[in-house]
């Protein structure tokens, strides 16, 4: 049930040069989802849709405050808070003082402010020892609360953390690791990492510069860390960790017209028992992507390499997604030769391009949003020097959804049959 | 305003300096798959075929040319390549497949000038001056050319073209002119349509003196048959469908965003009232206030299919940066953009019948536009000396695709054939859904509750939008083999097998 990938150019927002940290994506509760996109010569611009009344694609400047004339941005992040709004992290290179600073830009605590512009204008300043590479946010275990997380060339990982009086503060290292255990005595630079919480246990993969990439199982409640180690030849440029599928839920209102439980997420490669369906893709800069698989259970050892993904120069950017909505995840690659591959998992034993298209510029970052309001995830291309967000073509995807839709709301009555469907598909 | 980036192009080489109107598309071999043509300013004309990014076939030695174009002018059926100096030269190649190069034409030897002119007086090489400028551009290119195409040698965008410009007529045949005839000088532009419903083609002229002159082939030489003196400088010439007189509107565009209708005197009326040619000038009297002196280009006969209906439109672009789309005097509607727009031309990019607009600025912007008020821009890297969309075959098996040409200041044509465009507005899934009688009908029988009805289509495109994203995204597993296998057959099953027990291993 797959749907041939077929996806087709929506719109290409040309800005100024970019870098891999410089896409961030902003996602609202009501689904208003954007883009905001930092290039090297200070100029941030959060990219969007609107209907006007015709959908149009907008691009607005925000100027952010006390970033200086002549600074250049390294990386830029942004979150939403645990009660509601935005955080926007911004890291930058002062280029007269070669000083680095991290401002944070966040309206106060029961703000529910969404608006950029009034965001851009309270900033906090942290001057920083070191030179920040990667800008990402981790939720603190049991405390529902997220918090920045800066890697920096001190072969450290640096936490700011939001108090109670809305001001951040630098964490001083031994309470980083007291909440990220994973992070402490790193022996290079993280240039990338993700995580994935998982029954008490925090799976986070590191991709360091010295070429090695490391798995840490964390037990959230007594702090113990696994450590897995595996070494490639070049600097690991980008991982991610994923499910082999990861369902939407079913939203309450349908829930409410059916009156079932059962309409709810099977995924049947994730029983209670044997819960081994995480997997580990990484790319280095010299050589191709490697997928780990089942990581719980394996470790680093079960290495699967994706087929002619070495031969567009260095792989900068990589993401899990379903992108032809058959419910398992795709891994999608961005390389700096100017190509975005699509690979399928396949027979259970290999993955396969099913699609792959080539850009005027190198890739740097492939994102999956939906910034069009229609429930459809686009898939987002930051290129050198800019952003093309493409779309899949829409009448096959409008038969699909049809179809389904009509499926779902026809079998209602029939309950049986539908559960004995629902344990065959399990029986596989 | 919605923009794309395209990235496939094939490169094709040229030597010499370009006018505006001198690249053109058609089937000059008459074999079904159409060729692109160029002329530059040095009198030379390069033919490509597929995907070779050398001439397929070359002139020389024609002089000055200032517009290049396809037709089957001598009214035999036969397309021929037209070819207009600006010393009033007329010059017409055949070259179909049955007139081989065997007999006509003589295999060139590589670059050599002694040689390529044959049997004629070889012209002092003015090429060396464009031909420094040409490296001292590349080596800047170059250094960025190493930045951005690592790895990336297929389509290698900063194409030396010097250093292949001796090698570009090494694999071309020189073809010599089938007939030459001195019509008048100052040619700017040409057409070619039958303009007098007499069922025969005439070569209309545009003349930078402010003529219009159209040509008829008849006793082996073209005769001038009729003759319209304009008001202003005139930027192109065009011709529309005019279906209530089942003939054809001639159009000119005049300075400042107008343009003028030229009609054939009809034959029997010549001795009446009005004899003479005539001349209907479209003011376009509402535009703003505009620089009234501001050259202007015209493209007639955009077709556009709609409810079974087909309609033609003009349109009219300026150096200004205004684009207006116009029936006769009405103003359908226009755009205003910061860019010096200085080439118009129409294509169907994406094969329904309905035509679009494409304008390009000199700076490579290139707007291509519905007649449904869509736009959609692409930004050609480079600065362009001429611009030209058609369509073109770009290898023997491939058909003809609608395309977009570039000419460029180094010696290069890049041709994107693949438009992967397959609507021009920027649409979401929302909107189809919304038109789907099933879908209507679900949220109407499901969600229809509110009674206050700007509330009700608040929610109602919340709800569609949650309903999308979990059929798209949560439903897949759960429903692929309900849709696979039929109830009957499920039912049938589970009467002969007992119920297993629900929980079962998951994939290994």
């Amino acid at each position: 049930m797959a749907l041939p990938v077929h996806l087709e150019e929506l719109h290409y927002y040309g800005l100024q040069q970019n870098n891999i940290y410089s896409l961030t994506k902003i996602e609202h509760p009501d689904g208003k989802n954007k883009l905001l996109v930092s290039s090297l010569s200070k100029k941030i611009s959060c990219l969007s849709f609107k209907h006007d009344p015709k959908l149009e694609a907008k691009t607005d400047d925000i100027q952010f405050h006390y970033v200086p004339h002549d600074a250049e941005i390294v990386s830029i992040d942004a979150y939403s808070r645990r009660h509601c709004g935005l955080v926007v992290g911004i890291t930058f290179i002062k280029r007269d003082t070669n000083s680095c600073f991290l401002n944070v830009y966040s309206e106060g605590e029961n703000s529910e402010e969404w608006d950029l512009t009034r965001i851009a204008q309270s900033c906090q300043h942290f001057e920083l020892k070191f030179i920040p590479y990667r800008l990402y946010h981790g939720k603190l275990e049991g405390k529902d609360e997220t918090v920045f997380l800066l890697s920096g060339n001190d072969k450290n990982m640096h936490m700011f953390r939001e108090n109670s009086e809305n001001f951040f503060q630098q964490t001083p290292p031994a309470q980083v690791t007291e909440f990220f255990p994973e992070f402490q005595n790193l022996h290079s630079v993280p240039l990338w990492w993700d995580s994935e919480v998982q029954n008490n246990r925090r799976l986070t993969v590191i991709g360091f510069q010295d070429a090695t990439i490391s798995l840490l199982i964390v037990n959230i409640t007594t702090k113990e860390v696994q450590k897995f180690e595996r070494s490639h030849e070049s600097p690991i440029t980008c991982v991610r960790i994923f499910q082999t599928s990861k369902l939407v839920k079913c939203p309450q209102f349908v829930k409410e017209v059916l009156g079932e439980d059962e309409y709810d997420e099977v995924n049947p490669f994730c029983s209670q028992e044997q819960n081994d369906d995480l997997h580990i893709v990484a790319s280095s800069a010299l050589q191709g992507v490697v997928v780990y698989r089942n990581i719980l259970s394996k470790h680093l050892d079960n290495a699967l390499t994706l087929p002619e993904s070495d031969k567009y120069d260095c792989i900068l950017s990589l993401l899990a997604t379903d992108i032809d909505f058959d419910g398992e995840n795709e891994i999608i690659i961005g390389t700096y030769g100017h190509q975005v591959i699509i690979y399928k998992y396949v027979d259970n034993e290999k993955y396969q391009v099913i699609w792959q298209r080539s850009f005027a510029d190198p890739v740097l970052g492939v994102q999956a949003l939906d910034l069009t309001f229609d429930g459809m995830s686009e898939l987002v291309v930051l290129t050198l020097k800019g952003v093309s967000v493409m779309q899949h073509e829409l009448s096959s995807v409008t038969k699909l959804v049809v179809n389904r839709l009509k499926a779902l709301f026809q079998y209602n009555e029939d309950k049986d049959a539908f559960e004995e469907l629902q344990e065959e598909n399990l029986e596989r | 305003m919605r923009t794309v980036s395209f990235k496939e192009n094939l490169t094709f080489l040229y030597d010499g300096m370009v006018s505006s109107n001198a690249l053109s598309f058609g089937d000059v071999d008459n074999d079904g798959k159409n060729e692109m043509f160029l002329g530059t300013t040095s009198g030379d004309i390069f033919i490509y075929k597929f995907d070779s990014k050398y001439p397929w076939k070359t002139a020389g030695n024609l002089h000055m040319i200032t517009s290049v174009g396809c037709g089957p002018v001598c009214n035999t059926g036969k397309n021929l390549l037209v070819c207009l100096t600006v010393e009033g030269w007329c010059y017409f190649f055949d070259i179909s497949p049955t007139n081989d190069e065997s007999d006509n034409f003589i295999p060139s030897t590589p670059f050599d000038s002694s040689s390529r002119f044959v049997g004629e007086e070889a012209k002092p090489e003015l090429e060396n001056d464009e031909g420094d400028a040409i490296s001292a551009n590349h080596s800047e290119d170059d250094q960025f050319s190493d930045f951005d195409n690592l790895g990336e040698s297929q389509n290698d965008f900063n194409f030396d073209a010097n250093n292949e410009s001796m090698n570009i007529y090494s694999n071309a045949y020189t073809i010599t002119p089938s007939f030459q005839q001195k019509l008048l000088p100052n040619n700017k532009c040409f057409c070619i349509t039958d303009i007098n419903k007499d069922g025969e083609v005439e070569l209309v002229i545009g003349y930078s003196d402010r003529k219009v002159r159209a040509f008829k082939w008849s006793e082996n030489e073209f005769k001038l048959v009729e003759e319209w003196t304009l008001a202003g400088l005139l930027g192109s010439v065009s011709w529309c469908n005019n279906p209530d007189l089942q003939s054809v509107d001639l159009i000119v565009s005049q300075p400042g965003g107008t343009y003028c209708t030229l009609k054939f005197p009809d034959s029997d009326k010549v001795n009446s009232e009005f004899p003479g040619p005539y001349l209907f000038y479209h003011p376009l009297g509402s535009r703003r206030a505009r620089n009234p002196d501001i050259s202007t280009e015209v493209i007639g006969n955009i077709k556009r299919c709609k409810d079974g209906e087909t309609v033609y439109y003009s349109a009219i672009c300026t150096l200004d940066g205004t684009i207006t789309v116009v029936d006769y005097d009405r103003i359908i509607w226009s755009l205003i953009v910061d860019r010096k727009l200085f080439s118009l031309h129409k294509i169907d990019i994406m094969g329904d019948g309905s035509e679009e607009i494409v304008a390009c600025s000199w700076d490579g912007h290139t707007y291509i536009i519905s007649l449904d008020q869509d736009v959609v821009r692409f930004d050609f890297p480079q600065h362009v000396a001429s611009f030209s969309t058609g369509s073109y075959c770009s290898t023997e098996k491939d058909y003809n695709k609608p395309c977009l040409a570039y000419a460029s200041f180094d010696g290069c044509i890049r041709v994107y054939n693949n438009l992967p465009l397959s609507s021009i507005s920027i649409k979401s899934l929302e909107s189809d859904l919304k038109q789907n009688a099933a879908v209507k009908s679900i949220i109407d029988q499901y969600f229809a509750s509110s009674p206050d009805p700007t509330k009700a289509t608040a929610s109602a495109e919340s709800i569609l939008c949650q309903l999308s994203n979990y059929a798209l995204y949560g439903l897949s597993l759960n429903l692929q083999r309900r849709l696979s296998n039929p109830i009957h057959l499920v039912q049938k099953k589970r009467k002969a097998r007992s119920r297993s027990p629900k929980t079962t291993k998951p994939q290994s």
